[in-house]
């Protein structure tokens, strides 16, 4: 197109610098494999949604969102097999809807936001994790919306979410069995078979497998798992598997007082 | 998943059944259904292969063309899945209906060859940086009679296998453009090696027990059931609990053992 002035045509596709450089080797700092990192959650911070809920784990942070119940035209189910329990039968539980989104800006590369079939399995899995613990029984032909925004991602996301997104349940009033608490681990490259609870970024990205454990604490119910990679045989899984337990049971004091000081918050706000 | 009408009386059955050790078609908990394995079904494609397991109907076809590899690995080719859940398995999957069990699916799949091991991905790899193999498997829904998953494993391992990937030789000219050449003998193919691709062994979990291969009514009865996929050594590269339900960590120490039997 001739002296087309206005606008300034750059490149098609764009890529970072980073792929260009050197390779640094930034080895991952040897910690020890227990160690958790401190977290900072904070619930009731969002005006507009029901609940909602910010968690802070070294550099991971998450913000949660849960708006409902609100009422859906379930018409068309046909009739489903009745539940056990004397709650309401399958066609007419409330359903929960997950969606889980990385800000652009959250990862090394810039992302743009309709991530594609990540964030789609990333939002399964947070489905499968909160359905064991929320009464949807309780909220017939009702819908729940949970939205997560990975702002940044340090390491253990998935992790991060669940447990953000089960604090923003549990401050929105909705009736719950228990909290979900998330946990990460991952498994160094090499013959040493060594899994690390709570990874950073830099040990995930290598990471020969990696697994996300949500552990319903008082319970005592596993809720979701979901891993993959190189992982060696099922013993080292299955000591992995308990090790991310007992890093959720860790952390649930912690949550148990977020929501209290959250709930007086809204105690001493509330007008008399 | 697909599901059916069970009456209270069905599941009851079902569950005790289950307790006893004794499934409604008359296996045991950890007996698998008859398979049916056939390779080299499409001639279309560079491989393919249909597998029967019950009443559950898979075919893949796997199909090999040329492209540029992934900017962050240069030396490699790749793997993309597709899943298609066709309007024939269920009534459910009529129009959009079978999308969302089909991008599950996928990203399973995507989850389970994420791993150096499973796949030999160097020797896709045509020229670094230019050319390289991207293998598109396309995974068909036929008939949806229980137990996707390990069907849909041994379906696309099965048409791994049979994949033929024509010899290509890349000649430089004089002024350094380049040419592909195919050659000319049609039988004259590199094979890929499936030693160490995984299959999946999904676990029902029923009342107390765990069932493998699980029926649609069996299926509607289990609340959570857990995934895994091994290969032949006993790695395990994949890891999910599906479902509801929540699992006792107990029972899935228990259940991994079983996985790695199977």
């Amino acid at each position: 197109m001739p002296g087309d002035h206005r606008r300034i045509r750059g490149p098609e596709e764009s890529q970072p610098p980073q792929l260009y450089a050197a390779d640094e080797d930034e080895a991952p700092v040897a910690r020890d494999s227990t160690r958790l990192r401190p977290v900072y959650a904070r619930a009731g911070l969002l005006s507009q949604a029901k609940g909602s809920a910010y968690l802070e784990a070294g550099g991971t942070k998450v913000l949660c969102a849960v708006s409902g119940p609100r009422q859906v035209e379930g018409g068309e189910r046909g009739s489903g097999p009745a539940g056990a329990g004397g709650e309401a039968p399958a066609a007419l539980r409330g359903r929960l809807l997950c969606d889980f989104r990385r800000a652009p800006f959250s990862g090394r590369r810039r992302r743009a936001p309709p991530g594609g079939g990540e964030e789609r399995e990333l939002a399964l899995a947070l489905q499968e994790a909160l359905e064991p613990a929320v009464r949807l029984g309780r909220y017939p032909r009702a819908q729940l919306e949970v939205s997560a925004l990975l702002l940044e991602d340090g390491g253990s996301a998935l992790a991060a979410a669940l447990t953000a997104a089960s604090l923003a349940l549990a401050d929105a009033g909705i009736e719950m069995y228990d909290l979900v608490v998330g946990c990460g681990l991952s498994r160094a490259p090499g013959p040493a078979p060594i899994w690390l609870l709570d990874p950073t970024l830099l040990e995930e990205e290598r990471a020969a497998a990696s697994l996300t454990v949500a552990l319903m604490p008082v319970l005592n119910q596993v809720a979701g798992l979901l891993g993959s990679g190189e992982g060696g045989p099922t013993e080292s899984w299955a000591e992995a598997v308990r090790l991310g337990l007992e890093g959720c049971q860790r952390l649930y004091p912690v949550l148990q007082q977020c929501l209290v000081r959250a709930a007086r918050r809204r105690g001493t706000a509330a007008p008399p | 998943m697909a599901s059916v009408a069970l009456s209270e009386a069905e599941k009851v059955y079902i569950v005790h059944g289950v307790q006893e050790d004794l499934r409604v078609d008359g296996r045991g908990c950890e007996d698998y259904r008859c398979v049916e394995v056939e390779t080299d079904v499409v001639s279309n494609t560079s491989g393919s292969a249909r597998v029967k397991l019950g009443h559950t109907d898979i075919l893949v076809g796997v199909k090999a063309e040329m492209g540029t590899p992934k900017l962050e690995k240069p030396n490699e080719g790749y793997l993309e899945f597709f899943v298609d859940c066709s309007a024939n398995a269920t009534p459910e999957f009529e129009g959009r209906g079978g999308d969302d069990l089909g991008t599950e699916i996928a990203n399973t799949l995507y989850r389970i060859f994420n791993n150096k091991s499973s796949v030999d991905l160097k020797s896709l790899c045509i020229s670094p940086r230019e050319h390289c193999w991207i293998l598109y498997v396309d995974v068909l829904l036929l008939e949806c009679g229980g137990n996707l998953f390990d069907a849909i494993s041994i379906a696309v391992k099965a048409a791994l296998f049979n994949t033929r990937i024509p010899k290509v030789r890349v000649l430089e000219d004089e002024e350094g453009s380049k040419d592909i050449e195919l050659s000319d003998d049609p039988y004259d193919c590199i094979r890929l090696s499936v030693e160490n691709v995984p299959c999946i062994v999904t676990l029902c979990k029923i009342g107390y027990r765990h069932v493998v291969d699980a029926t649609l009514q069996e299926e509607a009865c289990s609340l959570a059931s857990l995934l895994v996929s091994v290969t032949s050594k006993g790695v395990v590269t994949c890891m999910r609990k599906v479902g509801k339900g929540s699992l006792d960590p107990e029972s899935i120490f228990e259940m991994m053992e079983v996985h790695v039997s199977k």
